[in-house]
């Protein structure tokens, strides 16, 4: 048995070797305090980003529509190792309504796992986003619910789901003005980096004191191409009014891209899915050229 | 020759040739389109209609005017609260709410409409939209001979047969019951009357 002045002892000695080491050892490895330094250079070294990409290069986009077999519409995106999932229904009467409404409304929910921000935020920007492009005016008193759930969220999660939903509108026939398409652009410093990731995202959010300069932040832009024009902008952070129009242009130059991209898959899927109504009119058309003959 | 487009495609120049159908909107002079799918041009007295056609959902929603077919679901003293099941010839996904007034339910003795006399839950009736924009709900009226209760069950889950335009009859217990009916025209008596 040991005595009393023994486990003193061992306390005592105890509490001197925890005292020695710093308290950050026992924090977990993405706590941990790192130098500005090891920051950037953890995403941006040699002009090269963690992912080989250059700052004005996007991730690798999927798009798949149809994914989900209940929902009127569905479109299923990726950019990179961000995976979104969007599914359109209605249109359906908006319950408790009081009065009468000229416009039809969007309701819009973003689920996503916890490691992503606040949902009701997201939720927020997708509708404000949506409206614009949407023919609202074709259904009053009526709304059509957007429902979209992120799935992996590593960066651009709201640009994604932006441009998931507005696929999976245009796949669930429903009259929008345009395929809205959307593009985050994380600023730091004097650094661009288009579609980040979402390291990238929380060193453009993250303010340093010695930095060269105090731009920093975050900007969605989502953009309809042929009618020219910006149905949301989303910024967090702040940054100089020259920036701040330069970024705009890059961003607007990339939702061009996507553009043509989504406008690519979306009449592959047309085809496709027309093929019965397309083949009568062929043979229509080639029994009239036969009796014309 | 088949044209595909996609939601914002520009398609062709607005003018008085050329006007945009359903699935199109006309911005700046010209007609793009707003929906996925093929291209349909037709004439209507020496005007081009310029539609998209798509292969799911109509988007239909009832306008002024629409006939409708619609379930009795709560009567009242004033109203009769219905579900829209069909716009014209197609039918909807989800039901919408509907109200008929009291003095909208026949055309004839307005202030001796009692609903009770009219309507019951759960029969089928034709009723027009009316172009009313107030209240939440789709105002319908039933004031014309060829609307009113079509299909109608007794008591004794029997389909009542109608005897005169004000009642019908059980054919299995022969009780009558009122009902607003309906003088529902055969199909050929209808493409007849189109001509």
């Amino acid at each position: 048995m040991l005595d009393s002045a023994a486990i003193e002892d061992f306390i005592l000695d105890q509490k001197k070797y925890e005292e020695n080491i710093p308290y950050e050892s026992f924090l977990p490895e993405n706590v941990k305090f790192k130098t500005y330094e090891a920051k950037l250079s953890e995403v941006y070294k040699d002009g090269k980003r963690a992912d080989g990409r250059t700052r004005d290069e996007s991730r690798k986009m999927y798009i798949k529509l149809g994914a989900l077999v209940e929902a009127r519409g569905s479109c299923y995106l990726e950019i990179g190792d961000t995976k979104v999932l969007c599914g359109v229904s209605g249109p359906r009467e908006i319950p408790y309504l009081q009065g009468y409404t000229e416009l039809g409304s969007v309701d819009c929910v973003v689920e996503s796992n916890p490691a992503s921000p606040s949902d009701k935020a997201y939720s927020d920007a997708l509708k404000r986003a949506l409206e614009p492009s949407f023919c609202r005016h074709e259904f009053p008193n009526l709304e059509i619910s957007v429902s979209v759930m992120i799935l992996d969220a590593s960066g651009s999660a709201l640009a994604a789901a932006i441009t998931a939903a507005s696929l999976a509108l245009a796949h669930a026939r429903l009259p929008i003005f345009d395929i809205l398409t959307s593009v985050t652009v994380g600023l730091h410093g004097d650094l661009l980096f288009i579609d980040p990731t979402d390291k990238e995202e929380a060193l453009c959010m993250s303010y340093e004191k010695n930095s060269a300069s105090q731009n920093h932040g975050l900007i969605t832009l989502s953009y309809m191409s042929t009618a020219d024009q910006i149905t949301h902008y989303y910024q967090n952070g702040e940054m100089d009014l020259q920036l701040l129009l330069d970024t705009m242009d890059i961003g607007i130059s990339r939702c061009k891209d996507i553009y043509a991209l989504c406008q690519q898959r979306l009449m592959d899927e047309v085809k496709i899915s027309m093929k019965t109504v397309t083949d009568t009119q062929n043979v229509e058309d080639s029994m009239k050229n036969l009796s014309t003959s | 020759m088949i044209n595909f487009c996609v939601p914002g495609t520009r398609l062709c120049l607005a003018g008085d040739t050329h006007i945009p159908g359903t699935g199109t909107y006309e911005r700046k002079g010209y007609i793009y389109s707003s929906l996925a799918g093929i291209v349909k041009i037709t004439e209507k007295e020496k005007v081009f209609v310029v539609e998209v056609q798509t292969d799911k959902g109509q988007n239909i929603v009832p306008n002024p005017g629409d006939v409708v077919t619609a379930e009795v679901s709560v009567i009242t003293q004033r109203y009769a609260r219905c579900a829209i099941k069909c716009i014209r010839d197609t039918p909807l996904e989800k039901p919408l709410r509907a109200l008929i007034n009291r003095e909208e339910v026949q055309a004839t003795n307005k202030d001796q409409i009692e609903i009770h006399k009219s309507f019951r839950p759960g029969d089928i009736i034709l009723a027009r939209v009316l172009p009313i924009k107030e209240l939440q709900s789709y105002q319908l009226t039933t004031a014309e001979n060829e609307l009113g209760v079509a299909i109608a069950y007794s008591d004794a889950d029997a389909q009542m047969v109608p005897i005169s335009w004000t009642e019908m009859q059980c054919p299995v217990t022969y009780n009558k019951e009122y009902r607003k009916v309906a003088r529902v025209l055969p199909e050929s008596d209808k493409v007849d009357k189109e001509k």
